[in-house]
């Protein structure tokens, strides 16, 4: 297939008015989330992922993607205005954003960050659109070695790319493992590991384990924080940059586009490190970077490219190789599975519409985070006020339905009650969940 | 933290040993042909072993790093979440969604500040009664109506 007629398949795909309905849904909730400090976006998309049972497999996925870009936005924007990063990436942010937010220039910070992300974000669609058909065309010549060494390689990455023991994060590999093989045994027909629990039979289901690992255990983490965000009074005027803040910052914009595209399609790269990259870079070129961190916009729009561009290209190894590059991807995995679609050298084959929907939703998700951000800056910022005490009861609601509504089984409520307690216990004993959620 | 990771070790020592010996009741078969237990067999043991090392070198560092910190602040919280989870999940078919999950949310939005429990009452009233009208109405999924048949 011609690449514009890829291009115009893509659109054609993502431009339905449901794909649209949930691209729109995706964006709306990940600003959500990367605005509100606490739950991140691996968390909601393990929240959202029964919903998407009940959808087309492409718009799930254009949702939880919309998740995951619609955060790196909304991240910024408490970094700018509170100077608590909402997510990771956006940390950097804090430096000098928060700075412009005290001398009353919270407008321009928060608008060159939405234009700078859009911006980066559209030099990062074009570059995916551009590399994932070589990339994949290469991958086709892969027969069953090269897939199990693509699958070993994908859990060694993630296994390697944790920030804390690697000895525990093998271990929550091999137990990850171990619960992959409980139920029915494909081969012989044997009941494997159930201690005759008729809820085990049809084995450990993925969604109850990950609302537990990433949900419950994330709202039992999230209570031990103690006090409230106090936002900067501050009055937020003139969001569009002037034509002085469009000189500064055009070309840190380009820079930590491409920096964040280029890190985000090697695995671990990511968005946190792509923004402290961009960050770095754009200090070392600039003419003044004395003045870095004093509140100078090129140290807002640098990295807030970076962690957007970054995200985006993130897709390439999941979507064209089967590899996932964090754990935000491996939930994109897992979504995937669900719906039978195996990410993938084959994807591009066996589902060109579900592969160039995905990619060119991303820019239709950016052109409606821009709407979104910019006209609804008050809201998000208000959004901020509302305490966590409030919101967690609703995301256990949430989870709890989210797991029911599966087969109807309360037997998956205590496996993600279960799993919750284990996750946050897990997590206080610094294991980390994502290589137990890829294996 | 020491403590924390002796008992995860110990924990996940305990439960690898368990799969090694439903393993082997099954049958690990040989690399050639294996068995129904081999996976779980290879699985379990990495996991003792790797576990073993990670409680090996806990016991084995200095107390300094005692000092760190544990985190369990309000630690409390969690435990009555996890309890009213588990009340929840024991009675759902018995007191239906409506009634289980009002009792869930109520003690859930009463553990920051119980004084204002009437004012919680009403707001785990109305969350309830809007996520059911969303799920049940709208989204037609199916919840248990209890022992008290109470549904709208």
């Amino acid at each position: 297939m011609e690449f514009s007629e890829s291009i115009l398949l893509g659109f054609q795909a993502s431009l339905q008015p449901i794909n649209l309905l949930f691209c729109f849904l995706g964006v709306l909730v990940g600003t959500l989330v990367g605005v509100l400090p606490g739950l991140g976006p691996t968390g909601t998309m393990a929240i959202l992922l029964p919903i998407t049972f009940y959808a087309p497999p492409l718009s799930s996925i254009i949702m939880l993607a919309g998740i995951y870009y619609g955060s790196q936005y909304g991240g910024s924007t408490t970094s700018i205005l509170v100077k608590i990063p909402g997510e990771p990436s956006s940390i950097v942010t804090c430096l000098d954003g928060n700075q412009m937010a005290r001398q009353g220039r919270a407008g321009p910070a928060l608008g060159i960050s939405a234009f700078g992300s859009f911006i980066a974000g559209t030099i990062s669609v074009v570059g995916v659109m551009m590399i994932a058909q070589p990339l994949v065309r290469f991958a086709l010549r892969f027969g069953p070695p090269e897939y199990f060494s693509l699958m070993v390689l994908g859990l060694i990455i993630l296994i390697y790319l944790t920030q804390r023991s690697l000895m525990k994060a093998i271990s929550m590999g091999a137990l990850g493992l171990i619960l992959s093989f409980v139920g029915m045994d494909a081969m012989s027909g044997r009941i494997r590991y159930t201690w005759d629990l008729d809820g085990l039979l049809d084995g450990i289901g993925i969604v109850p384990v990950v609302m537990g690992f990433f949900g419950v255990a994330e709202v039992f983490e999230n209570l031990e924080t103690k006090g409230t965000i106090s936002l900067y009074q501050t009055h937020i005027k003139g969001l569009l940059p002037s034509l002085k803040d469009w000189a500064d910052s055009i070309w840190a914009i380009v820079r930590g586009g491409v920096i964040g595209f280029f890190l985000g399609i090697l695995p671990g790269g990511g968005a946190v490190i792509a923004s402290f990259v961009a960050y770095a870079i754009e200090k070392r070129v600039s003419k003044h970077p004395e003045k870095f961190g004093t509140g100078v916009i090129e140290g807002v729009a640098s990295p807030e490219a970076a962690n957007n561009a970054a995200s985006t290209s993130a897709f390439v190894p999941l979507l064209t190789l089967g590899i996932p590059a964090n754990v935000v991807m491996a939930m994109l995995f897992a979504g995937l599975l669900i719906h039978n679609i195996t990410p993938g050298p084959l994807l591009l084959k066996n589902h060109p519409d579900v592969f160039w929907g995905v990619i060119t939703s991303m820019y239709i998700g950016n052109v409606m985070l821009l709407i979104l951000n910019l006209p609804l800056i008050k809201m998000w910022v208000q959004i901020t006020k509302v305490p966590f005490r409030l919101l967690f009861p609703i995301i256990i609601l949430i989870c709890i339905v989210g797991v029911y509504t599966l087969k109807n089984a309360v037997f998956d409520i205590w496996i993600m009650i279960i799993f919750g307690v284990i996750g946050y216990v897990m997590k206080k004993a610094q294991y980390e969940p994502a290589p137990l959620v890829l294996a | 933290m020491r403590r924390l990771n002796q008992t995860t070790s110990l924990c996940l020592m305990v439960f690898s040993v368990l799969i090694i010996i439903s393993s082997l009741r099954l049958g690990i078969g040989s690399l050639k042909a294996p068995g129904p237990g081999f996976g779980g067999f290879l699985a379990s043991t990495l996991l003792l072993v790797l576990s073993s090392v990670v409680l090996i070198r806990e016991s084995t560092t200095s107390s300094e790093e005692e000092k760190l910190g544990l985190g369990w602040e309000n630690v409390s919280k969690q435990c009555v979440i996890t309890v009213a989870l588990c009340g929840y999940a024991f009675f759902l078919e018995t007191l239906g969604f409506l009634v289980g999950g009002f009792l869930l949310m109520w003690i859930m939005f009463l553990i920051d500040s119980p004084r204002k429990w009437h004012i919680h009452m009403f707001t785990a009233f109305i969350v309830i009664n809007v996520s059911y009208l969303v799920l049940s109405k709208l989204l037609r999924v199916i919840f248990p109506a209890g022992i008290f048949r109470i549904q709208w």
